[in-house]
């Protein structure tokens, strides 16, 4: 055993495991024959000389991939070649097996990145609000105001709400039997041709979801959310509206999609019940459903720009009328001064009521007779006399003649009126075809109206794609928060 | 040019090649992985046929349903508005044609004025045929409906039976 291991030269590389059987077999071969030198016998020489070559070749071979492995490890880019492909395995092992102890490595890295994008985000809607705020010269932010007191919400909290950001992406009108797209409208650019396989789509899918979560009730798919893009579905009974959206919608805007697919379910009812697959004929209704898109857009630029041209012609306005109003004011003060100097003090005060702006200099000079300026003043009386008798047949016109309250008319098959705006209210009677109702009220979030009466005088709530709804619904108060 | 568009099914049971008819000869925008999700997948043909002394150009958009029980509850929604059918059986497996009675009468219990097509599929499998034409060409006379034997793989009457059903469609179904 010495003589094997006393065999092996100093600086040869230790073989690789898998050589180590074969390798030894032959050392204590080698090692049995009389050392080089000695008693060189050339026959002995030859046959070291054979059983050696074997360990040479090997020994040769284990320092080139030795030398190749230290040539790989020493440049970067090689080594990065050699170890990425486990480099994921390993990772993804250490992560499931030390969670917490990857978080808290990598969460100075990660929470910086994350900080920064937040920070940026919120420094953008912060430019947004502020710019609302800069240019909130308008009747929809007094508006706001006034909402905001009577809610109790602050002005700045709704400004916010109006400020985060909202989109209409795509508008689908959809046969609702067939699922084929009758009209399409997008806001991108990039728009491809395949509403109608996502018109289809989407009509399996609501078809889906009625099957397994209906469970035989009334009702509807009315929202799809994927990520921060959510599809808004507001029906009929013929059709129905997907609007895909990003961000939150305003207030209202449901509300907008619901009144235009009724008035659409209204217009073309017969055509709706016999589609014969020509959808060219609801072109018409293109300006009307393109309005909500112009809703976002117009949304977005309000954001974007600085004053618009109709606020600035306002504060023109308003700057010039309060100079008119301030150089009247110096006028009328100067000639009030004029006669406070010069007349008793009762003339005075005859002028100043009689100054409605510049035209009151000229009744200044006509107040040597105290007594006609009172009667000149007192010119707009005239209408006033004249309205307190002849009017009187006139006041008719005038008079604000209520607008008739919309009907809903049930549709075939009949609607169950109930007893609250859910399907899990009482059901007080059911309707039948055609029947009239009177709709005095809607609920907030929409989808029932609340009509009036059953035939013991009770208000219920129906459905409102199982009834046709005529008159004007936009003044129908709302009557159940839900 | 009139433009039309027309909600067809493809019917027929598990594994006859109803989806392969549609991945090779028709628009295909979704993955077959919807089939198995909520039981169908919506593709499109558009073909364009003479009517009178006009063109129509027809988009068929093709609601291919898939056959396993569990969606049997959705599946009469899925058949609701549709104007016809292609009616899909398997030459090596004659138990796929004795089913298309049923898909017929259900669509038709549903659309009177449905019309059909049915296409015996893998044309291309000759030596596994249990099916001869004879056969299929009586139960289609049967039903009152064309056939054509197909081949998905090679595209043998697949093309055909898409116009001969857009045809009817349209009411020009006389060849």
């Amino acid at each position: 055993m010495e003589r094997e291991l006393s065999s092996r030269e100093p600086d040869a590389p230790a073989p690789e495991s898998r050589d180590l059987p074969e390798l030894a077999a032959s050392s204590r071969v080698t090692a049995l024959l009389p050392a080089a030198g000695e008693d060189a016998d050339p026959a002995l020489e030859e046959l070291r000389g054979i059983l050696a070559a074997p360990d040479r070749r090997r020994t040769a071979a284990l320092a080139a991939r030795i030398a190749e492995l230290e040539r790989r490890t020493g440049d970067p880019g090689e080594l990065v070649a050699l170890i990425s492909p486990v480099m994921s395995d390993i990772i993804r092992r250490t992560i499931q097996a030390n969670r917490a102890e990857m978080i808290e490595a990598l969460y100075p890295i990660i929470g910086q990145l994350i900080g920064r994008a937040v920070a940026e985000a919120i420094r953008d809607l912060a430019r947004v609000i502020d710019a609302r705020m800069r240019t909130s010269f308008d009747l929809r932010a007094a508006w706001r105001r006034l909402r905001g007191r009577m809610a109790g919400i602050p002005p700045e909290a709704l400004a916010l709400r109006e400020a985060l950001p909202f989109r209409v992406a795509e508008i689908f009108l959809i046969h609702r039997e067939t699922g084929l797209v009758l009209l399409h409208l997008s806001g991108e650019e990039a728009a491809g041709d395949q509403a109608d396989l996502i018109s289809g789509m989407l009509t399996a899918i609501r078809d889906f979801a009625q099957d397994a979560f209906g469970r035989g009730q009334e009702g509807q798919l009315e929202e799809i959310q994927y990520g921060t893009r959510r599809i808004l579905i507001e029906a009929a009974r013929r059709a129905y509206l997907a609007v895909v959206v990003d961000g939150i919608e305003p207030q209202g805007f449901r509300a907008a999609m619901r009144e235009r697919i009724m008035a659409i379910e209204n217009r073309y009812a017969d055509v709706l019940s016999r589609f014969d697959g020509d959808a060219t004929r609801f072109a018409e209704v293109k300006p009307s459903l393109g309005e909500l898109l112009e809703l976002s857009s117009e949304r977005e630029a309000a954001a974007r720009k600085g004053l618009s041209a109709g606020q600035r012609r306002i504060l023109i306005g308003l700057a010039g009328l309060l100079i008119a109003c301030l150089l009247g004011i110096c006028v009328g003060a100067g000639s009030a001064l004029r006669n406070a100097l010069n007349r008793p003090a009762t003339a005075v005060l005859l002028v100043v009521t009689a100054t409605p702006g510049p035209t009151a200099t000229p009744t200044a000079t006509a107040t040597a007779t105290p007594r006609p300026t009172a009667t000149a003043t007192a010119t707009p009386a005239p209408t006033a006399t004249a309205t307190a008798s002849p009017t009187a047949s006139a006041t008719p016109t005038f008079t604000p003649t209520p607008a008739p309250s919309p009907i809903a008319r049930v549709l075939p098959g009949g609607v169950n009126v109930r007893s609250g705006p859910a399907l899990d209210a009482a059901i007080l009677e059911v309707a039948e075809a055609d029947r009239i109702l009177t709709v005095v009220g809607r609920n907030a979030a929409g989808g029932w109206w609340q009509v009036c009466c059953t035939r013991r005088g009770e208000a219920g709530w129906v459905a409102s794609f199982l009834v046709r709804v005529e008159g004007d619904i936009l003044n129908v108060p709302v009557t159940d928060a839900r | 040019m009139i433009s039309l568009s027309k909600k067809v099914c493809l019917l027929g049971d598990f594994a006859v090649g109803k989806t392969s008819l549609v991945r090779r000869f028709v628009y295909d925008l979704f993955d077959d992985k919807y089939l198995s999700t909520i039981g169908v997948k919506v593709s499109r043909k558009v073909i364009v046929l003479p009517r009178k002394d006009d063109i129509v150009e027809l988009t068929l958009m093709l609601w291919d349903l898939t056959s396993t029980a569990e969606f049997d509850s959705v599946r009469i929604s899925y058949l609701r508005g549709a104007s016809g059918a292609i009616l899909v059986c398997d030459l090596t497996r004659p138990a796929t044609l004795d089913v298309l009675p049923g898909h017929l009468a259900e669509l038709r219990q549903l659309n009177p004025a449905a019309t059909f097509v049915l296409a015996a599929n893998k044309a291309d499998l000759i030596e596994r045929h249990e099916l001869t034409e004879a056969q299929v060409a009586q139960r289609a006379a049967d039903l009152g409906i064309p056939y054509f034997i197909t081949s998905a793989k090679t595209g043998a009457n697949v093309e055909a039976a898409f116009r001969r059903l857009g045809k009817s469609i349209i009411g020009e179904d006389r060849e």
